[in-house]
């Protein structure tokens, strides 16, 4: 089977979860997309290394990079994209293995396939807190940069403002620069502070 | 800030956090809502505490000759877990809204009244049939044949709708996932006698994705990596329940059917 065959598998059945979870209808389609990717991830680096647990580890960080894009643009909390996404990767086969294997009293084999399915899970959990652990520092350093830049803008605003001997067709131009300025950084920075998309501490 | 204007406050944090949490909120999520939303009304000291089962906050504030207030703390026991991640997104949306808008405590408890009223964007019947849909396409992606997958659709569709019931009707998590697991396995194994180029196993598989507690199993790794043990454990408690109830299901369905003298 062609690998976009099973792309637009997993795309559709990704949709089905995200209808399961509820999720506001709009955004079905990235939550769609976000799953059939990182599914699509697991799918080759499995095929090409026949590691499930590495395919499962990568596929995670793929994934949350593409909730962490989307919950930017769409302004909504990435759960969202994530948790519709992760379901073709949770070890729903293994445990059910784990479960037959415990029936026909295998236990051997119910040990091993139990600790592949726990093995998975810690996949995507570490997958997906390393990628969002990274995203809050990078984010908290911008946000930081933001608050610099507005207090240099302020500082800028007083001299002019208190400078005398310019005249005041010129005070006026630059006035309107800083403005400009001003209007960009509040787009920046409102678009850091309303960011709920993941973990940050504000003490 | 005036006594009463601070109870509102903080009953309107709460309400806001329980939206969440009793929709599959994580619980880092509904703490950092519920401190930002208080912060943004000029508590000094925010603090609160956020397992799956219960919320707990506490907030201080000097008064307005900057003497030392009292100290107030509530605490909310939630009973009842689903997922409608349209909820979580709406009451994120209204607490962007109300910290940056400034609106008032009044008409913030109106929106979030709103919102808890909301009717989910699926009704029964639509989250019966994409989860029919969903099973059916997850085993081609196994590699399942064009019987299989009608199978696992049409059945799907039963087990979906049976377990959607059983949750509106505020049975236990156990009890709803013992019987869907049951269920599952008896409509494979029917489907399975139709023809013989059906393997029960698969559509088995197809089925239980609906129900699987992969989601409470990851977020109880994550929760517990990022050091919120009690939540951690918590959910992981709750996916071994889950787990153990559809393996019995599936389990008693399938030994009843050996007894009875059926090959699998």
């Amino acid at each position: 089977m062609t690998v976009a065959l099973k792309f637009v598998y997993a795309y559709i059945a990704t949709i089905g979860f995200a209808v399961l979870f509820q999720v506001p209808k709009k955004t079905l389609l990235r939550s769609g997309f976000a799953g059939a990717f990182g599914w699509s991830v697991f799918n080759i680096i499995n095929q090409e290394f026949n590691s499930v647990v590495v395919a499962t580890f990568l596929a995670a960080m793929v994934l949350a990079m593409i909730g962490e894009r989307f919950a930017r643009t769409e302004k909504q909390p990435f759960t969202v994209f994530i948790i519709p996404g992760i379901v073709p990767l949770v070890p729903g086969v293994a445990l059910y293995n784990t479960m037959i294997a415990i029936l026909e009293e295998n236990y051997n084999l119910a040990a091993e396939v139990g600790s592949e399915a726990i093995l998975i899970a810690l996949a995507i959990s570490g997958g997906l807190t390393i990628v969002l652990s990274v995203n809050a520092y990078l984010r908290k350093k911008r946000m930081a940069l933001a608050e610099k830049r507005a207090i240099k803008i302020q500082e800028k605003k007083n001299k002019l403002v208190n400078d005398q001997d310019l005249d005041p067709e010129e005070q006026q131009k630059e006035m309107e620069k800083t403005k400009l300025e001003e209007y960009y950084k509040e787009q920046f920075f409102d678009d850091e502070v309303q960011d709920y998309s993941s973990d940050e501490e504000e003490q | 800030m005036e006594e009463i204007t601070r109870k509102k406050m903080l009953v309107l944090a709460l309400v806001a956090g329980e939206i969440m949490l009793k929709n599959g909120g994580e619980t880092y999520r509904v703490e950092d809502t519920i401190t930002r939303l208080c912060k943004s009304r000029g508590f000094k000291y925010v603090e609160s505490i956020v397992t799956p089962t219960g919320i707990y906050i506490s907030v201080d504030h000097p008064d307005e000759d900057g003497r030392e207030g009292p100290m107030h703390s509530f605490n909310k026991r939630i009973k009842n877990r689903k997922i409608n991640l349209e909820k979580v997104a709406m009451v994120n949306d209204f607490s962007r809204r109300f910290v940056q808008e400034g609106l008032t405590i009044e008409s913030g408890m109106k929106i979030l009244k709103t919102i808890e009223k909301s009717p989910p964007p699926f009704n029964n019947y639509q989250v019966a049939f994409f989860g029919g849909i969903t099973s059916s396409f997850f085993i081609l992606l196994l590699g399942a044949n064009f019987l299989e997958f009608l199978s696992a659709f049409a059945a799907t569709i039963f087990v979906t709708y049976t377990i959607t019931i059983l949750a509106e009707k505020e049975f236990a998590s156990f009890t709803i996932h013992l019987v869907g697991g049951a269920l599952a396995a008896f409509l494979a194994i029917l489907l399975g006698q139709v023809s013989g180029e059906i393997s029960i196993n698969r559509v088995i598989i197809g089925e239980i994705m609906v129900m699987v507690p992969g989601v409470a199993i990851t977020n109880g790794v994550r929760d517990s990596i990022a050091g919120d043990l009690i939540s951690g454990m918590a959910r992981a408690g709750e996916a071994l329940i889950v787990a153990v109830a559809i393996a019995f299901g599936v389990g008693f369905a399938l030994n009843l059917w050996t007894f009875l003298g059926g090959g699998l």
